[in-house]
């Protein structure tokens, strides 16, 4: 575990309040680089706002989150220049409709001038050959299957060469048999030294790949721990309760 | 021949339809057929032919001017030498010769005359100090005389040729008197007249008691004697209205002098606006406003020497129009009541008219007690009606937008009787088997029916009223209201235009006579086709609104969908990110404000009251759909960005693109995908919505055929032909549509 490596992201007290709902009470966390960690708990417990509130879509009501030294939450941040360095994947794929699984991949790189037409090209038939969808480089993705779908949000957030991914419940929304070619991608990366949080109802995959998991619970980091101690005895007893009910 | 062009219209109106072009139709009524004459002249003979600046005048000039008007053709006038005109005519240079022609035996021998449209005597021209008193005293004296004239002649045959001195034109013989080369000249006594003008120091000595009376004419070739007859139908047709006298009385006002401008020459225009459904007062014949008030506006425009130009719009927007300086004058039947007169200023009245009732032949109504309990029809605030409000208050009123409609609720037995001015009454039973007048409203008030003129306008009531008491005066009114009223229920051209003495001789009506042996509906049918669509190229009414609608379509849809896309940015802005608050709030305003009330209230607002200024109705519709329509399709966008799920803009924004690029390349083009049927059911909802531009005056295709039911009183047909035209538009328009949403779809 590379606790001993420089931190990543530092997010100190951070709350999130939807009116009167107090989603995030006071969250503490330190992400080191090349750290994974898994993120599981009941649902509505606020580990998705915590996810969405990393690259703002979400704004904390409270707290402070420094990415690489960087206080993203201090108004004079520039958020879209910040947002280019995390990368996210969503529940729902959110890919574009109106365009290729390739344009999908290239436009935001072209868009934002940081690669020209021919590298965002090149740098797509690469993710492309990695997630073993280069056959589908022109086809619309309402022709994609979910896990496809999936896959090809995975590469379009890689190609802007993100420090870090954020991934949430990236397989909730597949059909049983896709789920297995979205998490082979995820442990793919994973090796490949990338900073992750990970939204995840799989709790074997979260085991697997993990660095750490963070039990959240009514809005706070209830339980952190190594995979195995935090599956082999679970201290906390919601966390008991509620790894009784998925495993 | 009928089939045909029952045809031929067809395909041209699909076509229209299909390729939704706007037709340029020349409106051009003075040059119906397009011909123009060649008129030479020696313009050197005042008062009958000069030109002032580059301008034709003089009495000639300008008779020739009202004749080929009345035949339907433009002049162009040349100037040659009054000898080498006589050439010219009878080897056909030229068609018509004017320049003072006396019609003699000799001439006649190498040309043809007109009808004599003037008498002449000579006369002697001397200075004012001169002793000359009788014929003798010239014996003698130095007379001057312009070669080849009928004074020349009398001069040398009268007196010594050693005396004469023959100069070439008039202003030759005058330098002559006044430079004191001559004593006297002898000439026709009208162009002595003018030279006395011009000259202050010569008198007119008419004492050349026998010298002959000339005619003058006007010359054709003698190969072309159709023309001279026509030319002649038309000046006996201007002779008798009273134009002709109308020309001759200017001159004699303006002392013959050689600086009077043409009777033509306009010295600006008056904008009169009627509503042309209103017969025998306010019709149109063809493209021609026709009509006794519109005739009685013409003859007022000739006296005046002001140019009218005529404009339709609905009976109760004409006030509104005169009261906003939109138009100068209102002439649409207005009958002089006290609540008018606080609005707009009437002239002195040129007709009497009072209440009677139109109703079935077979009727038993008698007297006006009958009419109780029974239900009554009137044209909306006029003067029936409120005679139905004010006496008849037993009776159910039902008030019509026009007379025709009323009439309608007659013949269908929707009401007994219908409360209308007599004359009109006239046309309409003229008109309309099985119809009877009843004159048993003992109580009507007799009316008056006046011009209206904007409050304060005192230069243009005083130009208008004055022209006007002088035409009552001089029996032009009665003549014209005399023209109409002998002609009631038919459908005739202008007193003033010459398409009157035509279709008495029978010209385009009698083509009814090829096949016999269709009869029943198809016969009836295709008649009233004929008569509500080619009679009187009647077509031109749906060519014309069809333009004016597609054109109103077009632009408002433009305005539509700049301002909605701007509106719509607007709103989904603030709804995603709470900025732009103040133009938010405006923009919810406007939305709420045009959805909430009636497109035709905000046209008319936009009409009257923001472009008070403007006159430039088709602008000014185009602008008020464009407004309406915005408000629509600003809600259309809108509810096509919210259809777009919040992810795409949620992984836009993770991407680390900005809110505006997230906009323009993936939340638009797939909210346009989502708006593609709304937006185009906007436009066809819009095309129908234009269908109400009539009431700020302007001719779109249902106020065309609107207007084509006034004259025919056929109630169903134009409004047929007029419904299958937009439905038509609507089609092609759906059959685009659908293909750009089925390429839109295909697409992903």
């Amino acid at each position: 575990m590379p606790t001993d490596s420089e931190v990543l992201i530092e997010i100190r007290d951070l709350g999130k309040s939807f009116g009167d709902h107090e989603v995030l009470r006071s969250i503490d966390l330190d992400v080191h680089k090349g750290e994974v960690i898994s993120i599981i708990g009941p649902s509505g417990c606020g580990k998705s706002t915590f996810l969405r509130s990393i690259n703002l879509l979400e704004v904390p009501t409270h707290g402070s989150i420094v990415f690489e030294g960087i206080d993203i939450l201090d108004p004079k941040t520039d958020v879209d220049l910040l947002r280019r360095r995390i990368g996210m994947v969503f529940q729902s794929f959110n890919l574009f409709p109106h365009k290729t699984v390739k344009e999908n991949i290239m436009m935001a790189p072209v868009k934002l001038q940081v690669m020209t037409e021919g590298e965002a090209s090149a740098k797509a038939d690469e993710l492309l050959a990695k997630i073993g969808l280069s056959d589908k480089a022109d086809q619309y993705p309402s022709r994609l299957s979910g896990g496809q779908q999936q896959r090809v949000a995975i590469a379009r957030a890689l190609a802007m060469n993100p420090d870090v991914m954020l991934f949430d419940e990236p397989t909730s929304a597949l059909d049983p048999e896709m789920v297995g070619e979205v998490l082979k991608i995820i442990k793919d990366l994973a090796d490949s030294g990338m900073t992750m949080l990970v939204v995840t109802h799989e709790m074997g995959f979260a085991r697997e790949i993990s660095d750490r998991v963070l039990f959240i619970n009514d809005g706070t980091i209830a339980e952190e721990n190594v995979p195995e101690e935090l599956f082999g005895n679970p201290q906390n007893e919601r966390l008991r309760d509620f790894l009784s009910k998925v495993l | 021949m009928q089939r045909k062009q029952l045809i031929a219209l067809v395909a041209v109106m699909s076509v229209l339809c299909l390729m939704g072009t706007s037709l340029c139709v020349s409106t051009d009524v003075e040059a119906a057929d397009g011909r123009t004459l060649v008129v030479e002249t020696s313009p050197d003979f005042a008062p009958f032919d000069y030109q002032v600046g580059k301008e034709y005048a003089g009495i000639d000039m300008d008779i020739v001017r009202a004749v080929c008007n009345d035949m339907g053709c433009n002049v162009e006038f040349r100037t040659n030498t009054f000898d080498s005109i006589l050439m010219s005519v009878p080897s056909g240079k030229c068609d018509i010769g004017a320049s003072g022609f006396s019609i003699s035996e000799e001439r006649a021998q190498i040309v043809d005359f007109s009808i004599p449209y003037a008498e002449i005597n000579q006369v002697v021209v001397a200075p004012k100090d001169t002793t000359i008193q009788d014929k003798e005293d010239l014996n003698g004296k130095i007379i001057s005389v312009q070669t080849g004239t009928t004074g020349a002649d009398y001069a040398s045959s009268n007196y010594d040729r050693n005396n004469i001195k023959f100069q070439k034109t008039y202003s030759d013989v005058l330098l002559d008197l006044n430079t004191g080369k001559a004593d006297a000249e002898i000439v026709d006594s009208t162009v002595a007249l003018a030279q006395c003008a011009a000259n202050p120091n010569l008198q007119v000595l008419d004492i050349l008691d026998d010298s002959p009376v000339e005619q003058y004419g006007f010359i054709f070739s003698k190969d072309n004697t159709a023309l001279r007859d026509e030319f002649n139908d038309s000046l006996q047709h201007i002779m008798d209205n009273g134009l002709y006298d109308m020309i001759m009385e200017y001159y004699e006002e303006n002392g013959y002098s050689p600086e009077t401008p043409s009777f033509f020459t306009t010295k600006g225009t008056i904008v009169v606006e009627t509503s042309p459904d209103f017969p025998p007062y306010d019709n149109m014949h063809g493209q021609e406003y026709t009509g006794i008030d519109m005739d009685i506006m013409r003859a007022i425009g000739y006296v005046t020497g002001y140019n009218i130009e005529f404009r339709q719009n609905t009976f109760d927007s004409v006030i509104v129009s005169v009261q906003q300086g939109k138009c100068d004058v209102g002439a649409s039947g207005f009958t002089i009541n006290d609540e008018r007169r606080e609005k707009v200023d009437f002239t002195t009245p040129y007709a009497e008219i009072h209440q009677v009732l139109v109703v079935k032949e077979d009727s038993n109504i008698q007297t006006k007690e009958d009419l109780r309990g029974k239900t009554i029809t009137s044209q909306l605030s006029s003067s029936g009606a409120d005679y139905a409000t004010d006496h008849l208050k037993d009776s159910n009123l039902i008030q019509q937008k026009d007379y025709n409609i009323a009439l309608l609720d007659v013949i269908s037995g929707k009401a007994v009787a219908e409360v209308v001015d007599n004359t009109v009454a006239e046309a309409q039973v003229a008109a309309n088997d099985g119809l009877k007048i009843l004159d048993i409203l003992d109580d009507a008030e007799v009316e008056y029916y006046g011009l209206i003129i904007k409050k304060g306008n005192t230069e243009m009531y005083n130009l208008v009223n004055d022209a006007l008491e002088k035409l009552i005066a001089d029996g032009t009114v009665d003549r014209i209201i005399e023209y109409y009223t002998s002609h009631i229920g038919e459908d005739i051209a202008s007193y003033y235009s010459g398409d009157a003495a035509r279709e008495d001789t029978g010209g385009d009506d009698d083509d009814d006579d090829d096949d016999a042996a269709a009869v029943g509906w198809w016969q009836e049918l295709k008649d009233r086709f004929h008569n509500d669509f080619l009679k009187n190229d009647r077509y031109m009414y749906i060519f014309d609104g069809l333009k004016n609608t597609l054109i109103i379509t077009a632009v408002a849809l433009v305005i539509g969908l700049v301002l909605g896309s701007i509106v719509a940015m607007v709103r989904s802005t603030h709804d995603m990110t709470g900025k732009l608050k103040i133009i938010n709030a405006i923009c919810h305003l406007y939305i709420t404000v045009i959805r909430g009330t009636p497109v035709m209230v905000q046209l008319l607002l936009i009409y009257y009251v923001v472009f008070v200024s403007s006159d430039n109705g088709i602008l000014i519709a185009s602008v008020a759909f464009g407004i309406n329509s915005g408000a629509y399709v600003a809600e259309v966008i809108r509810s096509g960005i919210t259809a777009v799920p919040k992810g795409q803009m949620e992984a836009c924004r993770s991407l680390g693109m900005s809110n505006r690029m997230a906009m323009t390349n993936v939340i638009l083009p797939q909210a346009f995908r989502n708006i593609m049927p709304a937006i185009g059911n906007e436009g066809i909802s819009l095309l129908k919505e234009t269908s109400v531009a009539g009431y700020i005056g302007i001719m779109d295709l249902t106020r065309g055929a609107d207007i084509i039911r006034g004259q025919t009183y056929d109630a169903l047909l134009p409004i047929l032909v007029a419904a299958a035209i937009y439905l038509a538009i609507v089609l092609v328009l759906t059959f685009f549509i659908r293909r750009l949403e089925r390429r839109l779809n295909s697409a992903y």
